[in-house]
């Protein structure tokens, strides 16, 4: 026994040592492994870090530009809360203003975009985005959204309108002038009154004409008025007409209605509204509200003009037409 | 016999190991150090525009009137009245590369470090006149190094608006 365990003790011990030697090596490997293992990992992210710190900074400046595109909004919104039309557009400094231009804009390498939409008439929904480039692998947007609200032309007690004047006709038609050669083709009589019944209600206005066979005839009604704001964001015109006698068929007969600059006859085809072909009598009828913002661009004296026109009656024939409640509004 | 022998490839493979380990070491040592350089010198730009553009931006909105530009022009200095009395005027303005704040009597304040060099301070009002200010501040911050070394070398253009609230 004795002797057993005096051979097995020193070679075991040699296994031992040698395993032991062996063990070292893969402990250098192992130490050297992990070392470059974390040498790598700290690189990597100090590296990446870096990459990240301009990534950042483009983002920051990103979100700069994006308010500043809300900003831009707001300054155009309170000179004329009617430029803000839906749709995308692009930002630019023209004449000391910011202005639209185009859909984007590129300030470096920054894409700006502004899209406008309706909320309803006095609230818009502004989205500024600027995208870019914020790696070759990846790319950056920021969004801000924004509502602008047109606040002096909401609530009642803070609207501010302007009229015409004597809109019903109920004790007369002062204000109104009556145009009886708008065109005049035949020799046919045309007047222009002011009837105390019949009205929608009360009193109205009519135009009679009596047209001859083939010949034009145009009469019209106006009322000057002068507004006081330029690219007003909303004004209306209203009215009730009525087609009281119809003589008979021709190739048109509408009533039209015009907002112009000049008290001069109107020009067909510039006209806010007209009645569509009227082939018979009618009862009262109120036009929709006409938005008539764009024909009154910027503060001044208009005139609103509300005709009858008779195109080649195919007899000699009368018409009467009755207006009433005509009322144009803008703000003061 | 053996043993001996065996500690010779041992330190050979040893000593190479090491030296193989120390290469890669120093040279990511390197990398590490110029990356955290090029960090520091991206964070300073970054931050500092981004917070100049943050203080000024926000004076402008807070203010009750901006006396220069006036609408529709230019300037290189910004004057606002705003509704602490004592502060007023409150200028901005551009002195030897560093972006100042002076409010009313009290000394100007720089707004940025010597890190940092400004230039092409702009101050826009791009509000229609009759309406209120929208001040468009633009400037570009290099970092302040007399080194020519790449890792020193960046800079950036800052722009941001603001518009009176009232």
């Amino acid at each position: 026994m004795k002797h057993a365990l005096s051979i097995l003790i020193p070679r075991a011990r040699s296994i031992i040592s040698q395993k032991r030697l062996a063990f070292s090596m893969i402990e250098a490997l192992l130490a050297g492994s992990l070392l470059a293992l974390v040498v790598f990992t700290l690189s990597g992210i100090l590296i990446f870090g870096q990459e990240s710190s301009r990534i950042a900074g483009d983002s920051q400046r990103a979100t700069a530009l994006a308010e500043e595109g809300l900003e831009a909004v707001r300054s155009m919104s309170e000179a004329s809360f009617s430029s803000l039309t839906a749709g995308p557009h692009g930002l630019a400094v023209s004449g000391g203003k910011w202005q639209f231009l185009g859909t984007q804009d590129y300030p470096e390498i920054f894409t700006r975009s502004l899209i406008i939409s309706d909320l309803d008439a006095n609230t818009k929904v502004v989205t500024s985005t600027v995208s870019w480039s914020a790696s070759s692998q990846r790319n950056g947007s920021i969004s801000l959204v924004g509502r602008f609200t047109n606040w002096r032309r909401v609530g009642s007690s803070m609207d501010s309108w302007a009229s015409t004047t004597n809109p019903g006709f109920d004790f007369n038609s002062a204000g109104w002038t009556f145009v009886n050669n708008w065109v005049h083709k035949g020799n046919g009589v045309r007047s222009g009154a002011r009837k105390s019944l019949g009205g929608n209600s009360g009193g109205y206005i009519n135009m009679s004409v009596a047209a001859k066979k083939n010949k034009d005839e145009a009469v019209y009604w106006y009322q000057p008025f002068t507004t006081t704001v330029d690219s007003p964001a909303s004004s209306t015109l209203n009215l009730d007409w009525k087609s009281i006698t119809f003589g008979t068929t021709a190739t048109t007969y509408r009533i039209y209605v015009f907002i112009d600059a000049s008290s001069t006859n109107p020009i067909l085809g510039t006209q806010v509204w007209d009645s569509g072909e009227i082939t018979g009598t009618t009862a009262w009828a109120s036009a929709p509200t006409i938005d008539i913002a764009g024909k009154i661009p910027t503060a001044g004296t208009y005139y609103v003009k509300i005709g009858a026109y008779i195109m080649n009656p195919n007899k000699n024939a009368t018409f009467v037409t009755g207006l009433d409640n005509v009322t144009v509004k803008w703000p003061n | 016999m053996r043993k001996s022998a065996f500690t010779l490839i041992e330190l050979t493979l040893y000593i190479t190991l090491a030296a193989v380990v120390l290469f890669g070491s120093s040279t990511m040592m390197s990398l590490i150090f110029e990356a955290r350089t090029k960090d520091m010198v991206v964070n300073e730009v970054e931050q500092q525009g981004d917070a100049v553009l943050q203080i000024i931006t926000q004076s402008v909105r807070n203010a009750t009137a901006v006396n220069s530009p006036t609408p529709e022009t230019s300037a290189d200095t910004l004057t606002l009245d705003t509704l602490v009395g004592t502060n007023n005027p409150t200028i901005f303005n551009l002195a030897g590369g560093a972006i100042f704040m002076k409010e009313g009597a009290a000394d100007a304040v720089a707004l940025t470090n010597s890190r940092v060099a400004v230039t092409a301070l702009d101050f826009q009002n791009l509000a229609p006149v009759g309406t209120n200010d929208d001040l468009r501040v633009s400037f570009a911050i290099a970092y302040n190094s007399s080194s020519t070394r790449q890792v020193y070398q960046y800079s950036r253009n800052f722009y941001g608006s603001g518009a009176l609230r009232q």
